[in-house]
Formats: structure tokens, C-alpha cells, sequence
């Protein structure tokens, strides 16, 4: 007897064999049960999981800091210019630490001389292979006094390292901390130009007395660890 | 280590050279019945909207498109693509209900083919469109209806093989089994992952390094979860009932590559579960890459099989189950060329791949490819046998089982659907050449 194409008898000529029909359920009641744990996994525990991602979390990035100090005297004659290395590999870096910023105070008292005339002192901080963020806008890469007042420059190591407290919007902490976890800043030595201009009144200064002078360098080297606090 | 290049462009000229080439042939086949012509037809338009599809990437992929500066979000390609995945899939739901054992053979229904496939992939791609395809990976569900049919099909006249010692049997769970590759060939190489039940990571993953955004994933979930878990219930099922054949028929090459399969995902599910934490860093660290020797294993096994071996099994149940008349004279040497072409792309691509990361100087994968070629012209004869020779068509095995309803329809109304689908190509080529115009 021909078929007439009814679904009716289709379906009952597809599920003609028993045996057949015997495969075909376990198949079926072995995906239900795989769609059953596998889409509990995926739909629900994944959908919890991922929804912790759907909107970053606020996390508040503060740092405690610990100052390591470094000094330098010397004496300069009348226009020289002379160079200064601080190794920053000699500081003793407390672990968990990272240098932040380097400050420098340049100080130089006038005490010689016929009339106490301030001389001329002029810093460099000197770019070299010193792993810090030498094109930052918020450095002071030199300094030129005449008035016996201190020099102050600054180099920042870590990048956007500024000592104030931060906020950050990201999926977990180490993701946050991410910025604040490099390493590598802070390698090499510290280069300083000093340059000694003396200055005496109308350029005279009878018994020669003011042909020098004591410059001292103070390097602070500012070493920050950080901790976070979802907020 | 060379770098290694993408097999998308070779996938986007084997599928549509291959589909294009089949629709010829089946102009030529005016003696086939209505199920093998109408299947020819979608098979046909399913190969052309892959290679479209892969089209549409490679052409993004290029420096030129690159250079373009295009920086929206969505682009004319990208619109593209998703468009001719969604029209494949519409043909992929609707493919089951006609080959290799049609539930629809009344002429009514058969009518409703082609309508049914336009309609449905419009409404699909439109809808995408509109909300930038956040959840076109729900589609998937699209193949739910192949193991619904495919496996009682499979399994019926396996038994019926096995304990009824009907030989002819074999040709109708062999399509049934080759179908069920076609269609969740790529998901079964993840079986193992899959039972247990890891999957869901790597969809975590991809969900956060996609970037997560103000809507639910659960649909793509859904989506995804169901066609994966259906497909390791077919791989596992395919995989117990040629273990029983095997049993008392001995190997063929069907049970080979089910095995093969089987074997690619349990080396695959392994490297799966020995790669969890790399998938967890999204969750937890910092996303991190997958070693390299994963990529490549993944490369050469999962993607290998959706890009190039695919289609090859498109064109095998073509060809094998008479599909297309091949032996007709003036089908033959297009055939032929046809099937030599594609197994030399597919071979070629295969020894360049593995050029790229073995340290094998191209004068030795040149004479490799040479061998091949060689191969392949002295197999001639056996290769086209194997395909052609051996071929029985499945329509005539309905028909001998009475199974098989003969209904009015005519020739103009099968051609409908590839009249249909050439519309809704270029449909589909406006519409996004004008939303991706609007949008960016």
C-alpha cells in the first residue's frame, strides 16, 4: 500500500521498530537529563557568576607610604658643573612597596664673601636609563635659584603615581589593583647636574674670598604599598 | 613558528563553488524525485549562504577593508554575515522534515517549503538586526529539529539492518548519520566538555571578554546549551550504534570517522578541563590566551571539521544518495571535476596549515602536495566509484518501503525555493547595505 504522506502515518512508520524506538528513547531521556544539569550550569549558576561582571564594581584604591632618604654634600668651585648618582639599588625597599616619586631638595648657604651675595646654583634632574615616567607633565626636572633658597624637583617613577587615594570601577580587585601592581619602576640610578655660579657684588670681590661653595642634595625617595576596599 | 593563516577564505570558496556547482547539476537532473530534488535545493542554498557568510568575513579581514577606517560598530560585512548564518540555519531547521525521510510529503506542505524558509529567515535576520544581534546565538535552537528526526531515523533502520538483515537499510541511517555530522559536526568535537558540563566556562568567558553589557545572555545560553548537548548525545549515540554494526558488519569508513570524532573530543575535552584555569582568569585575575599548541589543536580539529570537512559531507550525501544525477553524461565531467577540486582545496589547505607551525620546508609540502595530487588523479576511478558508484538513492528505498508518498507537484513549484532563496539573497545584500549605511 502506497503512502498517502499523512504526518500521522509518517511518524508511526519512523517509530515502526521497537528496537529501534528502545535507542531512540534513551537517547532522548540521555539529552534530557544532559540539557537538564549542563543548563542548569550555563542558564542559572553562569547567569549569578556573570551578572557580578554586568556592572563594574567601585573599589577605593589608598596607599601608605614610607619615605627612604639619601644625601649628598659638595662643594663647588666658581662655574663648575659637576654630576651626582644616587643608586637607588642601595635603598632597602620594604617588600609589598613600589617607588612612587622621587623628590629632590638642592640647599646651598651663603656664608663667604665680603658682602654674604647669594651665588648662582642651578639642578638637573638628568634623563637616563632610570625606569621612571620621564615625560610627565607634573615633573621638575630643574631648578636655578640665586636667593639661598632651597631647589625642589621632582621625578614620578610609577605611572600616575601621586600619592592621593584613587577610585577605580572594575570586575574584580586583582583587575583593579592591575595599574598598581608593575613592576620594573624605579631601576637604575638617579643622575643630578649641579652647576655653581658665584655671585659677588658688581662682580668684584676684592680678597677672593667667595670662589666656592657647599651644596647639599637631599633625595627622598617616596615608596608607597596600597590597599583596597570595595566601596 | 610561522604565522598561521585563517582557513575562512579557502571555507568561503569550497562552499560556495560547491553550492553553486550543485544547483547546476540539479537543473540538469530533471529525473529525480520531489524529496531528493527539494533537497538538493536547500542543501544547494545552504552551501551558497556559508560560503557567502565566510565571504563576508574574509573580505572584512582583508588590509583593504581594514584601511577603510570603518569604526562603527557594526558593518556592511558584519551585517552580511550574520544575515546569510541566519538564512543557513532557517534551511538547516527545515532541511530534517524533508531528507532523508520527508515528514512532510503531503503537496500542501511541500508548497510551504520554500514560503516557510523565506519568511522565517527575514523575520529572524530583521529581528537581529534591530536588536545588533545580541541574541542571535538563541538560533541555534534552529537545529533542535534535525536530532529530533535524524536519530529515531538513524536508529529505526539500524535495527532493522542489524536484527531484520535488511542490507539496504544501511543507506538511510549512513544519511541520517552523515546529516547529523553536517549539521553538529563542530559541537561534537566538544562532547566531552560538554558531559562535564565545563562548557559553560568557556561561554563565561567569551560572555566577559565580549564585554559585558546591559542585557541577559540567557537566550544565547539556551541557545548554545541546547545545541551542545544535543550533539554529544548524537556523537555518543552515533558512536554506541556503529559500535554494535561494527560488532557483526565489520569497519567502514563511516564508523572511522565517528570514531575519529569521538576521539577528537575526548583529546578535546581533556585539554578543556586542563585549560579551566586560563578560562577562569577572566572571572577572577585577568583574562589570559590559551597556550598555542591549544589553538592549533582546536584549529586543526574543531574548525578543520565546520570549514572544510563539512561540505565535503554535504557534497558525499549529494553524490552517494543519487541526489544529483551523476551519472547522467553531461553531469559527469563536471562531477568529476568537482569532487577532484574539492578534495585538492581541502588537501592543500590541510599541508599549508601544517606548514605553518611544522618546521617542513615548502619544497617538501610541495612534494607532498604533489603525492596527493597523484593520489588523487590514479584514485580517480575508485574515488568517483566510492562516491558514485556505490550510490543508492534514498527516494527509491522510501518508495520500495511504501513509504513514500508520490504527491501532485511540479517541477515549478520545487523550483520555487531556489527562486525564493536567489530573492531573499539579494534581499538580504540591500538590507544591509542600507541599515549598515543608516546605523553608522
Amino acid at each position: 500500500m502506497s503512502s498517502n504522506g499523512d504526518l500521522t502515518e509518517v511518524m508511526s512508520n519512523i517509530t515502526s521498530n521497537n528496537a529501534g524506538n528502545k535507542f531512540t528513547i534513551v537517547s532522548f531521556i540521555a539529552a534530557l537529563i544532559l540539557l537538564s544539569y549542563t543548563g542548569y550550569d550555563t542558564v542559572i549558576y553562569r547567569t549569578d557568576v556573570i551578572s557580578d561582571f554586568a556592572e563594574d564594581n567601585q573599589y577605593r584604591i589608598t596607599f601608605s607610604t614610607m619615605n627612604e632618604t639619601m644625601q649628598s654634600v659638595q662643594t663647588l668651585q666658581d662655574d663648575e658643573t659637576t654630576n651626582i648618582q644616587f643608586d637607588l639599588s642601595d635603598l632597602s625597599i620594604s617588600d609589598g612597596y613600589s617607588i612612587g616619586i622621587i623628590e629632590v631638595v638642592i640647599t646651598s648657604e651663603e656664608e663667604e664673601g665680603v658682602s654674604v651675595q647669594c651665588d648662582s646654583v642651578a639642578g638637573d634632574i638628568i634623563e637616563n636609563d632610570l625606569t621612571a615616567q620621564w615625560n610627565d607633565t607634573s615633573n621638575d626636572l630643574s631648578g636655578q635659584d640665586s636667593s639661598c633658597q632651597p631647589i625642589y624637583l621632582k621625578l614620578r617613577v610609577y605611572p600616575n603615581y601621586d600619592g592621593e587615594s584613587v577610585t577605580v570601577f572594575s570586575t574584580n580587585e586583582y583587575q583593579a589593583l592591575q595599574n598598581w601592581s608593575q613592576t620594573g619602576w624605579g631601576l637604575g640610578a638617579l643622575s643630578l647636574d649641579l652647576d655653581l655660579d658665584v655671585n659677588s657684588p658688581l662682580g668684584f670681590d676684592p680678597i677672593g674670598q667667595d670662589s666656592d661653595e657647599e651644596i647639599t642634595v637631599d633625595v627622598t625617595v617616596v615608596t608607597f604599598s596600597v590597599s583596597i576596599q570595595e566601596t | 613558528m610561522a604565522e598561521q593563516e585563517s582557513m575562512v577564505p579557502v571555507a568561503a570558496i569550497v562552499y560556495f563553488l560547491l553550492g553553486v556547482t550543485s544547483l547546476i547539476l540539479l537543473n540538469r537532473s530533471k529525473n529525480r524525485m520531489w524529496m531528493d530534488r527539494l533537497a538538493g535545493y536547500m542543501l544547494s542554498w545552504a552551501l551558497i549562504f556559508f560560503g557567502l557568510r565566510y565571504a563576508a568575513v574574509s573580505v572584512r579581514d582583508t588590509s583593504w577593508w581594514e584601511n577603510m577606517g570603518i569604526t562603527s560598530q557594526f558593518d556592511i560585512f558584519q551585517y552580511l554575515f550574520f544575515s546569510f548564518s541566519i538564512a543557513a540555519f532557517a534551511i538547516a531547521a527545515i532541511f530534517p522534515f524533508i531528507y532523508p525521510y520527508p515528514v512532510f510529503q503531503k503537496s500542501s506542505t511541500i508548497k510551504l517549503v520554500a514560503p516557510t524558509t523565506f519568511l522565517v529567515s527575514l523575520a529572524i535576520i530583521i529581528s537581529m538586526m534591530l536588536t545588533e544581534y545580541k541574541y542571535v546565538g538563541f538560533w541555534q535552537i534552529l537545529l533542535a529539529p534535525s536530532f529530533i528526526i535524524l536519530i529515531p531515523i538513524y536508529f529505526r533502520f539500524l535495527s532493522e539492518e542489524m536484527l531484520e538483515g535488511d542490507d539496504t537499510a544501511r543507506r538511510m541511517s549512513l544519511a541520517a548519520g552523515t546529516m547529523l555530522i553536517a549539521f553538529f559536526g563542530q559541537q561534537m568535537t566538544w562532547w566531552l566538555a560538554q558531559l562535564l558540563s565545563i562548557n559553560d566556562e568557556f561561554v563565561a568567558r567569551s560572555a566577559i571578554e565580549a564585554g559585558v553589557g546591559s542585557y541577559s545572555y540567557v537566550p544565547n545560553w539556551i541557545g548554545y546549551t541546547v545545541v551542545n548537548s544535543l550533539a554529544t548525545i548524537a556523537i555518543l549515540s552515533l558512536a554506541a550504534g556503529e559500535t554494535w554494526r561494527a560488532n557483526t558488519k565489520g569497519i567502514n569508513g563511516f564508523t572511522i570517522v565517528i570514531f575519529l570524532i569521538l576521539g577528537v573530543g575526548l583529546i578535546s575535552g581533556i585539554a578543556d578541563y586542563a585549560v579551566l584555569d586560563i578560562v577562569d582568569s577572566c572571572m577572577y585575575t585577568v583574562c589570559e590566551s590559551f597556550p598555542e599548541s591549544y589553538n592549533i589543536w582546536y584549529k586543526f580539529t574543531t574548525e578543520a571539521l565546520l570549514l572544510l570537512f563539512a561540505p565535503l559531507m554535504v557534497m558525499y550525501v549529494l553524490l552517494h544518495f543519487d541526489v544529483i544525477d551523476s551519472e547522467a553524461e553531461q553531469n559527469q565531467w563536471m562531477t568529476r571535476i568537482i569532487v577532484i577540486l574539492m578534495l585538492l582545496i581541502v588537501s592543500s589547505t590541510m599541508i599549508e596549515l601544517l606548514q605553518s607551525f611544522l618546521p617542513v620546508s615548502s619544497m617538501i609540502s610541495s612534494a607532498i602536495l604533489a603525492m596527493v595530487v597523484a593520489i588523487f588523479i590514479g584514485w580517480e576511478e575508485r574515488i568517483m566509484n566510492a562516491l558514485i558508484g556505490e550510490g543508492e538513492s534514498i527516494s527509491k528505498k522510501l518508495s520500495s518501503l511504501n513509504e513514500l508518498h508520490e504527491p501532485d507537484i511540479s517541477e515549478n513549484e520545487i523550483q520555487l525555493f531556489s527562486k525564493s532563496m536567489g530573492v531573499l539573497t539579494a534581499i538580504i545584500v540591500i538590507l544591509c547595505f542600507l541599515y549598515s549605511s543608516i546605523v553608522s
